[in-house]
């Protein structure tokens, strides 16, 4: 085993289908989980994540690398405004990928709980179903058709607020 | 392994956890898509349901349903679906505390008031955390009071909010019960000493305090510490003239005062605030220039410090070891400010004071050796001006980075030859940027070359309506009269066009003309002055001492 000590250490990621990501311990602490795993001295050298793929993983690796680079908000400090100008344009181009890697991504997010990440995601995908009809959002979604609520009740909720559905 | 082209997906949004698909709905701000997910299926009902957050807005929900705010039978569906929705989150079985609970909405008769009253005090015994109120009452009603008694449940809260209208009675009180209280923010609302004395003595966790346009405030006092008050801010109503401000708060990091004229100064103490950060004053508050210089000594930490100073004052001494950024609206001269801060990097100017809302202060990309001073130009400047401004230069000596900016169309008029007799020379600089109508640059150009001499000039305006012929003459006019200030005949020109935003250079040097892409889109017009800066070592060997001079003229187009 070859010993990386090099100036800031690492730690290895591995994903579901066996793909193996190096990274920075600084990049790997913007997920919670695995901060907390970092410091109850339960994470082995590789962290295996089986629950998520590779290209999901890497994404959330570039995710955390540009956020973990920026500096971090703080209430009583001067504002960056550029620096949060450029993440901001950087969340707006992360997040220009197609509705099941979004929705892998949040996954993963929540399951990494890196909460930046999921706000980004919640937020576009508010942004996505914003002003649609409903049926439209099942789509988008993909919602589960076994779970649709029965005919009585549906016509009972529309007419409730039946402003909303005009 | 997970096969990537799998097309269709499962519904894994719907399995998520709760907390993640309330973020979801969170985001949703308008009621029309709140309603409309409700729908989605058994799950998406289930949530919306129970979702603890309530964000009610009159005008947005009129607008959303008629795409215009005035309709009466869409404030009677407004109050209908706030009713609804509260009503249904109380018949949750598994039922949650309430987060947060905004309204912004206008009563129009009892049975409004009626159906706000009811949800208010059904909302306020779920552990209510935040509650905004925003409220306007047609005249013809009685003054609003929110109905929190006595034995509501408002222990609980970490913020409130109350906008335009009458406290409720039972916040008057010697000890309100406001014990987890950190942002209380009060705008438009009627106070007096005893209100103001037992709120704030009744939120010992306070944090953030937010007094704006309130009535009846003569004194504004805050009796006892306020052992964790970071932010304050108190913005005076047109009609009051704040006689007093008072406030205790050792770990106070940034205040923010804005008062009317009165009679006589308002009188500010913030003696024991011995961590103030930033502090913004507006208004009339010291009699004399030691008045300002005594109090301002209170902090030793001060970093920034905006200052409008109305009237009175003719002079002024700012002194701190600490201070980085200052900004100044003022009508005192430049001569009469005495800046003796070692460690100021942006000194910011206007000459008029008609900021109600100051600048922020924000990180400036400046290498933190290049002091730097910014005029904001709205009353006109003439020759006196640049002459107060060299002499302000140079006694300050500190600056090495000057900004000018006109955009307000404060008249400019300035007599070269009134300038020349002086016989100074001009200040020695880095850089220099302007920003002003294009009409004007070379007025001022004259003004500002014979007050200092910078190694760089950048100039933004509005370039748009010129002719290529007279944008050529200009630009070499510019050049010559750069080139004035230098020796004569070690000094070369060269010419960048770039974008403003990104400072990419897409056009250099030789031609004076380039072709524009796009007239619309702002441009930077970039002068390079230049000493042998190509073969280095052979100029160095030909001509000593040379130095490379920069001009840079940003071009709005």
């Amino acid at each position: 085993m070859s010993t990386s000590s090099s100036s800031s250490k690492k730690i290895v990621l591995k994903s579901a289908d066996n793909e193996t990501f190096e990274i920075d311990e600084i990049v790997a602490l913007e997920s919670q989980a695995i901060k907390n795993m970092i410091e109850d001295e339960c994470a082995d050298n590789v962290i295996p994540l089986g629950n998520i793929d590779s290209k999901t993983l890497s994404k959330i690796i570039e995710y955390c690398k540009k956020h973990a680079e920026s500096p971090k908000k703080d209430d009583n400090a001067d504002i960056d405004e550029k620096a949060v100008e450029d993440l901001k344009s950087f969340d707006a181009e992360f997040a220009k990928v197609d509705m099941p890697l979004i929705q892998d991504i949040l996954m993963a997010a929540n399951f990494l709980n890196i909460d930046n990440l999921i706000g980004l995601m919640c937020r576009t995908i508010a942004d996505r179903i914003k002003g649609k009809t409903p049926e439209e959002i099942r789509k988008i979604l993909n919602i589960n058709k076994n779970d649709l609520l029965s005919p009585e009740q549906e016509a009972k909720a529309r007419e409730e607020n039946s402003w909303a559905f005009d | 392994m997970k096969n990537k082209n799998v097309m269709i997906k499962e519904d894994r949004i719907s399995e998520l956890p709760e907390l993640v698909i309330e973020n979801i709905l969170l985001r949703l701000v308008s009621s029309k898509d709140r309603v409309r997910v409700s729908v989605l299926s058994k799950r998406w009902c289930a949530l919306t349901a129970s979702f603890p957050f309530f964000d009610f807005n009159c005008d947005e929900f009129v607008k959303g349903v008629y795409g215009t705010i005035y309709n009466h039978d869409a404030r009677y569906l407004f109050y209908k679906y706030v009713e609804h929705s509260v009503s249904r989150f109380c018949c949750q079985q598994n039922l949650k505390n309430v987060h947060t609970f905004k309204l912004c909405s206008l009563f129009k008769d009892d049975v409004e008031v009626g159906i706000i009253n009811k949800c208010l005090e059904l909302i306020l015994e779920k552990g209510l955390k935040v509650l905004d109120i925003d409220i306007t009452v047609y005249p013809h009603l009685q003054e609003y009071r929110l109905p929190i008694r006595p034995s509501s449940r408002v222990s609980s809260l970490t913020s409130l909010t109350l906008s335009q209208h009458v406290l409720p009675s039972s916040l008057m009180v010697d000890d309100a019960n406001l014990h987890s209280l950190k942002v209380l923010w009060l705008n438009k609302v009627t106070l007096d000493p005893v209100v103001t004395k037992n709120l704030t003595s009744s939120c010992p966790l306070l944090e953030k305090l937010i007094v704006e346009y309130c009535y009846g405030v003569k004194k504004f006092s805050v009796y006892g510490r306020l052992q964790n008050l970071k932010k304050f801010r108190f913005i005076d109503n047109k009609f009051n003239g704040v006689e007093r401000i008072d406030i205790e708060a050792p770990y106070l990091y940034e205040c923010h005062l804005s008062v009317r004229p009165c009679e006589g100064a308002t009188s500010v103490k913030l003696g024991s605030c011995k961590q103030l950060r930033t502090l913004y004053l507006d208004g009339s508050f010291f009699p004399t220039s030691i008045g300002f210089s005594e109090f301002f000594n209170n902090f030793p930490f001060i970093e920034n410090l905006s200052l409008s100073l109305h009237g009175q004052c003719n002079s002024l001494v700012v002194s701190s070891p600490s201070l980085r950024k200052f900004v100044l609206y003022d009508e005192c001269d430049l001569e009469e400010i005495d800046i003796n801060t070692p460690n100021l990097i942006l000194f910011s100017y206007a000459n008029e004071c008609n900021f109600r809302n100051p600048c922020k202060f924000k990180k400036i990309d400046l290498g933190e050796l290049n002091a730097r001073m910014e005029c904001h130009i709205i009353n006109g400047v003439d020759s006196l001006w640049f002459k107060k401004l060299r002499q302000f230069l140079e006694s300050a000596n500190r600056f090495k980075v000057l900004k000018l900016d006109n955009s307000f169309l404060g008249k400019i008029s300035v007599d070269f030859n009134q300038l020349k007799v002086t016989g100074l020379l001009p200040y020695e600089l880095e850089h220099v940027e302007l920003k002003l109508f294009q009409e004007k640059v070379l007025t001022v150009l004259d003004g500002i070359l014979w007050c200092c001499r910078p190694r760089s000039l950048s100039l933004t305006s509005n370039f748009s309506f010129m002719s290529d012929k007279k944008r050529s003459h200009f630009l070499k006019f510019i050049s010559a009269k750069l080139l004035q200030q230098e020796d004569k005949g070690q000094t070369n020109i060269q010419i960048e066009w770039s974008f403003p935003s990104n400072a990419e250079t897409y056009f250099s040097w030789n031609s004076m003309m380039p072709e524009l892409p796009d007239h619309n889109k702002l441009q930077t017009l970039t002068f390079i002055k230049e000493e042998g800066p190509f073969q280095e070592e052979e100029k160095n060997e030909t001509v000593k001492g040379l130095q490379m001079l920069r001009l840079r003229i940003c071009v709005i187009l």
